[in-house]
């Protein structure tokens, strides 16, 4: 269950405060101090997925000039869903090696990439 | 985890980010503020958490982090707000460090194919298998090391190697990202290292990217100046590169050149400089001398002296018309550029990185950035000067300064100068004669000889690869390194934490400590020397390279090799407590009840005065978040770094009266050199047959092969796989569409790879763009190994390629 410290660069126009009302109703997110165009923030979120997808939703929302993290705690985070997608990792850890290259893994990435 | 915990952790991650708000809302105090490194800074009491400062794990920025430990495991990452590189901020890697120590696929034991499988070995058989192998064949044995290298790490293997065995055979990778920076300061300063900081990014007008991307690979140091904007301040960036990046996005100018033509522009500019007479005259009368190559088709590190008219002459040709046929660049533009640098009033940051120095003419190059500074006065003031920038941690800290490269010994010292050579048999004790006057074999030469068939050229026939991934990194792959796989008599050692693409080849591997689960000290972009201790265990039978490399020395030293004795007949580790009881480093169960870091660069710390390179002493390290050398004594206990080095008021070897003064000068008299180095072309240039030019590198998410961030989860999902960038128009001529899979290929190899049409960054018609992490996409088996003729290093940004839509894809 991440925990992220933020601190959030937002333009200073419309924009920047159409972001800040965003975030503001996004219960993933708690607002703290702000100064000037920055404002702290956290992060909390259930899973790692979760995590990043708010990430990247905080990241191109118009008015989001800059993210800085400032802060994490992963103590409970597991990375057993993630297997590198290497060559070597499946040799030594007798994987099947045919979904290596697969064409469907790669297109799903440019395709989650441009959501 | 309880509610009340996460409550608790919650308040933490809050009161670190209105500390973070609170420590960077004054720029201008910022700008001048130096880290106090003995205040409390308040980290977040989250209960049974211990934290400790380390730099972060990956790039040359050399952010510091606050690492929270608990129950012997990193559970937290913060960033560290008394260091003065990121102020409390880190960016999407530097806040995931903590979790590239726990990939399910750890090495944990020494493995060793036999019958082409590996098998669990112990450490005593695995030094033994070291030490035997090379005792049989001392000089064809070569070390290929790195720029994540520990400075302990890096001055250890080369002691090792060039004081013990006599043989010159290390060289890092740093190799093939930093060493046409190395040649271009030599050649410029006569000493290597910048001369400026990160303080100039805070007070500068204008930043030039020449071929960088810092948006993605210094996240933190884009984000001073992106900073800086977002409190009304104007900071001018102007991008200059062969593909829009998230750099572009940020630029308020925008040059496209061909690729090659950084050769051209910065002529260009220097041309109208000297032609509108708007060059700094008295900067350059007092400053600096004039230098070309007696042969320009024999380019050269140091060339020969010319008279300012002579440069004129040579620059003469350099015109905005030639110059913009050249490059592709409007003659308007060429003169924006010159117009600038003319200014007095404006101060310009220039920021490169690999798209100059991954260049067959990268140490001219680096020289013509540092002349367009140097010629017009735009050198050695805050925010006014050129600052190259490192991939790896410790690329400048150890790879350079340690003297780990092929030709060189720590210190700024070469292995060809004999007076150097007796300086180190002083400071090692060892013997008078005993160092080789020879360089051995740079990096490109090294693996060639390894992968070539038995014969004249077999000159290395064992290599030990400390801390890195040249199975992914070199270029040229199948030649330079999967040709191993047909030469049964070579045998290649690894240490490493994951499995890669190089222990995929690997006859013997060594399971290795990484980050935090060892002492250490990395040395920046900007001098800043930076020292951490070990906070958790490395799972399983994982050790300190450095312990390796002299568990190996010392089994050598009982197999009798002579070089691993010193001149009395000690081993050359051979280190003593206060009683002079010996430590015996060598066996693990003692290495950690010592501090061998502390031991190994307190020995190494006199090696850098000769270049007034002085490192700080390494209990001053402990308090500091790294220092900035030269760092001096100013008063009994007080220790000083230098921000600007050469400029009287920073630099404490200028003398007094001289303003600036190049002490390392080529030329012997204080002077820095203005270059004139003519354009070529490129070794390869698209034809025919191969269309396209392809330019590789890197991405935000992932650190270099990708060996560590690809096994962290969020990092590895948010960018899961490498891909080719094709401008839209060349997409829809090929019939390629966003997502297909298309067949590249180059003389040397084939691949196919995921279209990415409209992605991140943008290449211009004709070009192509693939990044190099993802080891199951190996560009580098396509990449060309021509490299420059001084640094020696190859130039992956520009070779000729052909696209088309993988027959997979044909309907
Ligand atoms: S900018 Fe570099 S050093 Fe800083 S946090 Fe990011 S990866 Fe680490």
């Amino acid at each position: 269950m991440p925990i992220s410290g933020l601190v959030i660069t937002l333009q200073q126009n419309e924009s920047g405060q159409s972001a800040l009302a965003r975030i503001q109703s996004t219960p993933t997110f708690e607002i703290g101090k702000r100064d000037g165009a920055r404002l702290a923030a956290v992060l909390e979120t259930k899973t790692p997925k979760q995590d990043k997808h708010c990430w990247n939703w905080l990241n191109q929302l118009p008015g989001v000039l800059f993210v800085d993290v400032v802060f994490i705690h992963f103590d409970e985070e597991n990375d057993a869903d993630t297997k590198p997608n290497c060559l070597t990792h499946k040799i030594l850890n007798k994987l099947d090696s045919s979904e290596l290259h697969s064409p469907s893994i790669q297109t799903n990435h440019i395709l989650a990439s441009k959501d | 985890m309880t509610l009340q915990r996460r409550q608790f952790i919650k308040a933490s991650a809050m009161a670190a980010a209105g500390a973070a708000l609170a420590a960077n809302s004054d720029t201008s105090a910022k700008a001048e503020r130096a880290v106090d490194p003995t205040s409390k800074s308040p980290l977040p009491a989250i209960s049974d958490v211990k934290w400790d400062k380390a730099p972060c794990r990956f790039c040359g920025t050399g952010c510091h982090v606050q690492v929270g430990v608990k129950d012997n495991k990193v559970v937290a990452i913060a960033g560290d707000r008394q260091a003065d590189v990121n102020k409390g901020l880190l960016c999407v890697k530097g806040y995931h460090v903590g979790l590239a120590l726990y990939g399910k696929d750890r090495l944990t034991k020494p493995l060793l194919r036999r019958n082409g499988k590996l098998v669990e070995i112990t450490w005593e058989e695995a030094i033994d298998t070291v030490a035997k192998r090379i005792l049989k064949s001392p000089k064809t044995f070569a070390i290929y090391g790195s720029g994540q290298w520990t400075v302990p790490e890096g001055y250890a293997a080369q002691k090792f190697i060039k004081g013990g065995l006599a043989n010159n055979n290390i060289d890092p990778n740093a190799r093939l990202c930093m060493a046409s920076a190395v040649t271009g300061f030599i050649g410029s300063f006569g000493v290597d290292e910048p001369a400026s900081c990160y303080d100039d990014l805070d007070v500068c007008d204008t930043v030039i990217t020449w071929g960088n991307n810092p948006a993605e690979m210094h996240p933190i140091l884009f984000s001073r100046i992106i900073d800086r904007r977002s409190r009304g301040q104007k900071v001018t960036l102007i991008d200059i590169g062969t593909r829009k990046t998230r750099t572009t996005q940020y630029a308020d100018h925008y040059f496209e050149m061909l690729p090659q033509a950084d050769l051209a522009l910065t002529n260009g500019i220097a041309h109208l400089l000297i032609k509108n007479n708007t060059y700094d005259k008295s900067f350059v009368e007092k400053y600096c001398n004039f230098r070309a190559d007696a042969d320009e088709s024999k380019p050269s590190l140091k060339g020969a002296s010319i008279t300012f008219e002579r440069y004129k002459e040579k620059i003469a040709p350099y015109t905005p018309e030639y110059v913009s046929k050249l490059s592709g660049i409007s003659v308007e533009k060429i003169k924006f550029l010159a117009e600038l640098f003319a200014d007095p009033k404006q101060k310009i940051v220039s920021l490169w990185c690999m798209g100059v120095n991954q260049h067959t003419r990268g140490t001219a190059v680096n020289n013509l950035i540092h002349t367009i500074h140097l010629l017009s006065g735009h050198f050695g003031k805050p925010g006014d000067g050129p600052q190259s920038l490192t991939g790896q941690p410790a690329a400048c800290g150890t790879a350079r300064e340690v003297g780990t490269l092929a030709h060189a010994l720590p210190g700024g010292r070469l292995v060809a100068k004999p007076e150097h050579r007796a300086q180190c048999e002083k400071l090692w004790k060892l013997p008078a004669g005993r160092l080789n006057p020879k360089p051995g074999t740079h990096t490109v030469l090294m693996w060639e000889k390894f992968c070539t068939p038995k014969g004249a050229e077999k000159n290395v026939d064992t290599i030990w690869v400390q801390v890195t991934n040249p199975g992914q990194t070199l270029p040229n792959a199948h030649k330079l390194f999967l040709n191993k796989k047909k030469q049964n008599d070579r045998f290649l050692i690894v240490s490493d934490v994951y499995p890669t693409a190089t222990t995929e080849l690997a006859d013997l591997i060594l399971p290795a400590a990484m980050w935090v689960e060892k002492n250490g000290i990395y040395g920046n972009s900007e001098r800043r020397t930076q020292q951490w201790f070990k906070m958790v265990d490395p799972p399983g039978d994982a050790r300190d390279d450095c312990w390796m490399t002299i568990a190996v020395a010392h089994r050598l030293h009982e197999l009798g090799h002579p070089g691993m004795k010193d001149k009395d007949g000690q081993f050359i580790f051979d280190y003593r407590d206060a009683n002079n009881n010996p430590l015996d480093i060598w066996k693990w169960e003692n290495y950690y009840k010592t501090n061998v870091d502390r031991l190994l660069y307190e020995e190494y710390r006199p090696f850098t005065h000769m270049k007034h390179k002085n490192v700080a002493p390494y209990d001053e390290l402990v308090k500091a978040r790294g220092l900035r050398w030269p760092v001096v004594e100013t008063k009994p206990g007080k220790w000083t770094e230098t921000r600007w080095r050469f400029t009287e008021g920073y630099d404490p070897f200028v003398q007094k009266g001289k303003g600036m003064q190049f002490y390392h000068s080529v030329s012997d008299d204080d002077r820095a050199l203005i270059w004139f180095r003519p354009y070529t072309k490129p070794p390869e240039v698209p034809d025919k047959e191969f269309p396209f030019w392809l330019c590789t590198g890197r991405v935000v998410e992932h650190w270099h092969t990708g060996s560590m961030t690809r096994r962290i989860p969020q990092l590895q999902r948010a960018m899961p796989s490498a891909y080719i960038e094709i401008h839209p128009d060349d997409a829809s001529s090929l019939g390629i569409a966003n997502g297909n899979t298309v067949t590249l290929e180059t003389p040397r190899g084939k691949l196919n790879l995921p279209a990415w049409v409209n992605g991140r960054g943008h290449p211009p018609r004709g070009s192509l763009f693939v990044p190099f992490f993802d080891e199951s996409l190996p560009i580098n088996e396509l990449t060309l190994d021509a490299h420059c003729p001084i640094s020696k290093q190859p130039d992956y940004k520009k070779c000729a390629a052909r696209i088309s839509l993988a027959s997979s894809e044909a309907k």
